[in-house]
């Protein structure tokens, strides 16, 4: 009996939670915004890649026919990095968010299944995602004419796009379900991300042998579809590995739905070092009551926000902070000598400057992640107002806010040195040429730019996370910002220079806008050398000095931003002029 | 021992297969050679050794590699009755030297199919200088210079481009169609030398060639030379040839910084470049743009006016299946309209108003089928169209059948491409130049020629080429006239190289959107190779007239300062006795093709007139 009603219920309204997901996705202005950002991105790029196709067929129709298969490359392997941005971002909030507002439990106290529940989160940003992939079939059809692609082709890259989607929100999902914060779990999807889809393309490149990228590639359908594009069997063999982990990644959702539920913070590490402390106390009995470093914590004297800030981490107090340099230092430090030292050619440092780049990546996305999220963490929690409560200024709720990030970059200051040390010192005494006179000038300035940078995406995420009002807005908006800023005016150059509206190389030097992106600098700073576009004989030096004189004044301009304004973006009443009162006409008309 | 015999019989079995036909003779050329980057004459004596007739269709084929053929399969009906034999003949593009070529007949057309190989392989040489011998004549084997059996003296001048030079002891016995084709490649520039006949006096010839008959030592017919020499043809030797200033010539292959230039891979690869697809991108733009606005806050709009998220999906994917047809559309329009026949003409007078034409051409089709390319027959001549698919890469599906109304059958598929090369006669304006000013042969800027009423309007350059310069000249008043500054012939080999690296390193894209907008410019830049090709070759193969190493100078004998280029190579004049004259202009209406089913044709012509002084 209980059973028929079930299935009357069921069939009556199928899917309640993935209509109403995809009823507020429809109605908000955010999934137009991501669909036409995401289209542009595709087509720009795509674009820009379909020109170098044209070039190398010296724009002949003739030399053209056939190529379809290298634009459907192109394009597919765009929509696999589509994915991989923008899937993990839409789909790590969708637990977490309901965890935030304590909503989950009302959630799970409806007749939905946790099966339920998680199936119509999942299909619910699923649905977004393939009306995004959806928007590359115009292009399909434009290129389709030149001939060179078979159907097969088309369906087995549509089929390992919807694999991959599938995949990469699954997993999503669980790190989703698993974690307490949207914080938390976007950046752990995105690490994930880069280290299960993205990494087995890099693995060759870092690694030694390459039996493992190639076990990890048989689970990456971006890979599967490298190695085939025929489609039949072989795919559908290809595919099982992939398929099996989305169910493995759902069925862990599911379980963690339940279990990690209502988790408090644990703070593991904390814990960790405060029992080391109480072992260190009592061993201290045997040697004599050496104290290297005094234990000076309690409550502070002042700034209150900064001192709750650093000390709910194990960034708190500085034995906890060396203690932790040393367990990460170390091992760095070791794996940076041996990557140098198994370099390929043995003339450079090729390997390391990969793992440099990761390291950049990784950096970016964790302060950014973090500093969009302290005030709105506050805000989430309903504890903003209390705060403002305090006589603390808003500028100095906004400065201490900030001290847990400064932190964290302190923390992400060790690996960066050892990195730019290692290779600095390899560069001068390893190296000649070039790279030896360069190799005394690396170390200054890298760091100089490193730390100038995440100072300025910490104030840059901050300022975007005041005026967000949730989390996953807040953390999202920011990370979507920062990449854009690094990637739109280095596109917007190199499409302006394709199309010949300008010319990066000709006697006005357009390079110099290409400064507008961060990210300019940085394979500059690890040996890629410009040529005379920025000028000929003009010294590298000259750039990265002008390249740090242009962002630390941004650094200056955003930090004003959010010190200048915090009251403002806090919520607080601004103090002003008492406006006065209206005039007798205007309050006759009122009357 | 039984095993052995039935062995034994089964190799003779294998051995000697039981065949239609077999070929008893192969000659390649005039002299067993043939010419690099021209049309040549392959002839082959076939024998139906069966008891039963053969009549069918038999291929020619080019075997290259692994591939079952290369190229387009020529075709010629044949019919041979039991036990009889008879000459065919073949016209072929050779891109090297010992190429493999067979003859099949049956159904089916490759390497494997019934035929036999040509047990000759065709090797490069110089444009030949034959001796003509009656067939069966006894006086053939007297000869001590290379001999041509008169009867299978090609009967187009088309096929002509290996014949250098004609020695005739006695009047030949050609039908109307033979004579054409001699007469024809005399007018075109060739030479015939008139010696003794077996009767010690020179032969007396008739009807349309009487001209020959002229008691003078040298003189001019159209662009070509008579030459009467005091030899019998048992003094005729090498040695005396030469004393009676009849020089021979020389193939030198040249592998000069790109390996040497093939003219036709310039001309081809620049006829291709003309196909270039029209898209609207200003429409295209704007649809993208539209479909960026609709697909965000159109459908965004209307999203919160609807509250219903199926409505604003099947919009979403309406727009999205809109876009993709409409611009799927728009690429296969823009393609469609590079559809086109472009070609490059050389075009050497025969007759006013008649010229032997080569024609490098470059078809696209953006539909896929069996095209019959086919050439207008101009009436009151003998019609005969050569084709020539000049490809090595691949094995074209089609064939080529030669022969008056000739035509050329390809399967192409859609968007795809077919160049080929046609040699034929055509009507064409009559050119009638004259020359006012003989110029100094050091520097010819006193040259002046009259155009006659024929002379194009527009045209595009116009060059001379006098003793070893170059001279450009401009169109004034109804006359060529030389502009005031030339150069050395030689500079066209740098310009070959040029183009040499440009075809290797793609960077005609350079000009994109010059050859967009202008075509003259680009067919502009083929005239100067072509001119190199025409007067003896500057590129990866040139013709020498063969010299004497050393020369007396002051009672010495000194080493001779061999020329770069020999200009006048191939007209066997001395340097001052002739002007080559170049013009360069859109294609005639003539010159097109009979049908053309893809709509647009677009050409043009250089004129070669070679000028003699009287």
């Amino acid at each position: 009996m209980l059973r028929w009603s079930r299935i009357r219920k069921v069939a009556e309204s199928p899917m309640p939670l993935l209509a109403k997901e995809l009823i507020e996705q429809s109605a908000r202005k955010r999934t137009y915004v991501i669909r036409i950002v995401y289209a542009v991105l595709l087509f720009v790029l795509f674009g820009l890649a379909a020109r170098d196709l044209f070039r190398e067929s010296g724009y002949r129709a003739i030399q053209m026919m056939g190529t379809g298969r290298s634009f459907l490359s192109h394009l597919v392997n765009l929509q696999f990095y589509g994915i991989f941005l923008f899937l993990p971002g839409m789909m790590s909030g969708v637990i977490t968010y309901e965890k935030e507002r304590e909503s989950l439990a009302l959630l799970m106290l409806t007749d939905l299944g946790p099966w339920e529940i998680l199936f119509q989160k999942y299909i619910g940003r699923l649905v977004p995602m393939f009306t995004f992939i959806l928007l590359g079939l115009p292009l399909v059809g434009s290129f389709y004419a030149l001939g060179g692609i078979e159907t097969s082709e088309i369906v087995t890259a549509t089929w390992l796009l919807c694999l991959s989607a599938l995949q990469v929100g699954a997993f999503s999902l669980m790190f989703s379900a698993w974690c307490r914060t949207t914080t938390a779990a976007l950046v752990t999807s995105y690490l994930f991300t880069a280290a299960f889809c993205i990494g087995p393309m890099a693995l060759p490149r870092l690694y030694f042998s390459e039996y493992l990228s190639s076990f990890l590639a048989a689970f990456n359908p971006a890979c599967v579809y490298a190695k085939t594009t025929s489609g039949g069997i072989s795919v559908t063999l290809w595919s099982l590995p992939a398929l099996g982990s989305v169910i493995i990644f759902l069925a862990m959702g599911k379980r963690f739905l339940r279990t990690r539920a209502f988790v408090p913070p644990k703070r593991r590490l904390l814990a960790l070092f405060r029992r080391q402390d109480a072992f260190l106390k009592q061993f201290n009995a045997v040697t004599g009551g050496i104290v290297l470093i005094p234990d000076r914590s309690g409550l502070p004297e002042e700034d209150p926000v900064a001192w709750r800030e650093v000390t709910k981490t194990p960034l708190g107090k500085i034995n906890y902070l060396l203690r932790l340099m040393l367990l990460v230092e170390i091992p760095l430090f070791l794996a940076a000598i041996g990557l140098v030292m198994t370099e390929y050619s043995g003339m450079g440092h090729e390997r390391l400057t990969m793992v440099i780049y990761i390291l950049w990546g990784v950096a970016t996305l964790a302060i950014v992640a973090r500093a969009a999220d302290v005030v709105a963490s506050e805000r989430t929690r309903q504890t903003l107002d209390v705060l403002l409560t305090t006589p603390i200024p808003g500028a100095d709720i906004v400065r201490q806010k900030m001290s847990g990030v400064w932190r964290m970059i302190l923390v992400l200051l060790i690996p960066f040195l050892t990195m730019f040390g290692v290779e600095g010192f390899w560069s001068r005494n390893f190296l000649g040429g070039e790279a030896e006179e360069w190799g005394a000038l690396y170390i200054p300035f890298s760091t100089a730019t490193m730390l100038v940078y995440l100072a300025m995406f910490a104030w840059f995420a901050n300022w975007v996370g005041m005026t967000c009002r949730s989390r996953t807005r807040a953390v999202s908006t920011a990370l979507v910002l920062v990449a854009l800023w690094c990637v739109v005016p280095l596109l917007a150059m190199r499409m302006l220079d394709g199309f010949g509206i300008i010319s990066l190389d000709g006697p006005f030097r357009w390079s110099w806008f290409t400064l507008l992106s961060p990210a300019t600098v940085i394979p500059m700073l690890e040996g890629a050398r410009p040529g005379n576009a920025f000028g000929a004989d003009f010294p590298m030096w000259g750039i990265f000095l002008a390249n740090l004189a242009w962002h630390s004044f941004l650094l200056y301009i955003f930090r004003l931003l959010c010190i200048l304004r915090a009251d403002r973006y806090l919520g607080r009443a601004v103090p002003g002029p008492v406006p006065s009162a209206p005039p007798a006409s205007v309050q006759g008309k009122a009357a | 021992m039984r095993t052995l015999i039935a062995a034994v019989a089964l190799v003779a079995m294998l051995a000697a297969p039981a065949s239609a036909l077999q070929i008893a003779d192969v000659q390649w050329g005039f002299d067993g050679h043939v010419v690099p980057d021209r049309v040549n004459l392959l002839t082959l004596r076939l024998v139906n050794e069966t008891g039963v007739p053969f009549k069918g269709t038999v291929h020619l084929i080019k075997i290259e590699g692994a591939a079952t053929y290369v190229g387009a399969p020529q075709a010629q009906e044949v019919f041979l009755t039991p036990g009889g034999t008879r000459w065919i003949q073949f016209y072929t593009w050779n891109n090297r030297s010992e190429e493999s070529w067979r003859l099949s007949w049956g159904d089916r057309i490759g390497r494997f199919s019934a035929g036999e190989d040509l047990q000759k392989q065709p090797k490069f040489g110089p444009p030949a200088r034959v001796l003509l011998n009656e067939p069966g004549s006894l006086l053939a084997s007297r000869a001590r210079v290379i001999t041509f059996p008169e009867d299978i003296f090609p009967v187009t001048v088309s096929a002509t481009d290996g014949l250098w030079s004609v020695i005739m002891d006695h009047p030949p016995r050609w039908e109307p169609a033979r004579r054409e084709a001699f007469l024809d490649w005399l007018h075109r520039g060739g030479i015939v030398h008139v010696i003794y006949g077996p009767d010690g006096r020179f032969p007396i010839f008739a009807g349309d060639m009487a001209f020959l008959n002229q008691d003078k030592d040298r003189y001019p017919v159209g662009s070509g030379r008579v030459l009467r020499h005091k030899l019998r043809r048992d003094d005729l030797t090498e040695d005396a040839l030469v004393d009676a200033g009849c020089r021979g010539l020389s193939l030198e292959s040249s592998q000069s910084g790109y390996g040497g230039i093939r003219p036709e891979e310039i001309f081809f690869t620049s006829v291709k470049s003309f196909t270039r697809a029209e898209h609207p991108w200003g429409i295209i733009f704007t649809i993208v743009v539209a479909y960026f606005i609709v697909v965000g806050p159109v459908n965004f709009l209307l999203a919160r006016r609807w509250r219903d998220w199926r409505r604003t999906t099947i919009l979403h994917v309406s727009v999205v299946v809109a876009a993709c047809v409409l611009l799927a559309w728009l690429g296969r329009r823009g393609l469609g309209e590079t559809a086109a026949v472009n070609s490059f003409a050389y075009a050497r007078p025969v007759a006013p108003g008649v010229y032997d034409v080569t024609q490098y051409v470059n078809a696209f089709a953006v539909s896929g089928g069996t095209y019959t390319f086919q050439y207008p027959s101009p009436k009151d001549m003998t019609p005969h169209s050569i084709f020539a698919s000049c490809v090595d890469e691949e094995a074209v599906k089609g064939v080529i059948r030669n022969g008056p109304e000739g035509t050329f059958e390809a399967d192409m598929p859609l968007y795809s491409e077919r160049p080929w090369v046609w040699r034929g006669k055509m009507k064409g304006p009559d050119l009638g130049l004259e020359v006012e000013s003989w110029p100094n042969v050091e520097d010819p800027r006193g040259l002046s020629i009259r155009c006659g009423g024929g002379f194009p309007e527009d045209i595009m350059q116009a060059w001379a080429v006098v003793g070893a310069k170059l001279q450009p000249l401009v169109k004034q008043s109804g006359r060529l006239v030389a502009e005031q500054s030339n150069e050395d012939f030689t500079n066209i080999s740098s310009d070959l190289d040029e183009n040499r690296r440009n075809l290797r390193y793609n960077s005609y894209s350079h000009g994109d959107e010059e050859r967009k907008t202008n075509p003259a410019e680009e067919y502009g830049k083929m005239v100067r190779p072509l001119m190199g090709w025409a007067v003896g070759g500057t590129g990866a193969y040139r013709y020498r007239i063969i010299r004497a190493s050393k020369v007396e100078e002051a009672g010495k004998a000194v080493e001779r300062q061999e020329p770069t280029v020999d200009t006048h190579a191939l007209s066997g004049d001395n340097p001052g006795d002739s002007i080559d004259l170049f013009v360069a202009a859109r294609c005639p209406e003539g010159f097109r093709l009979l049908r053309n089913p893809f709509g647009r044709e677009m050409g043009y012509v250089v004129y070669h007139v070679r000028l003699l002084k009287p």
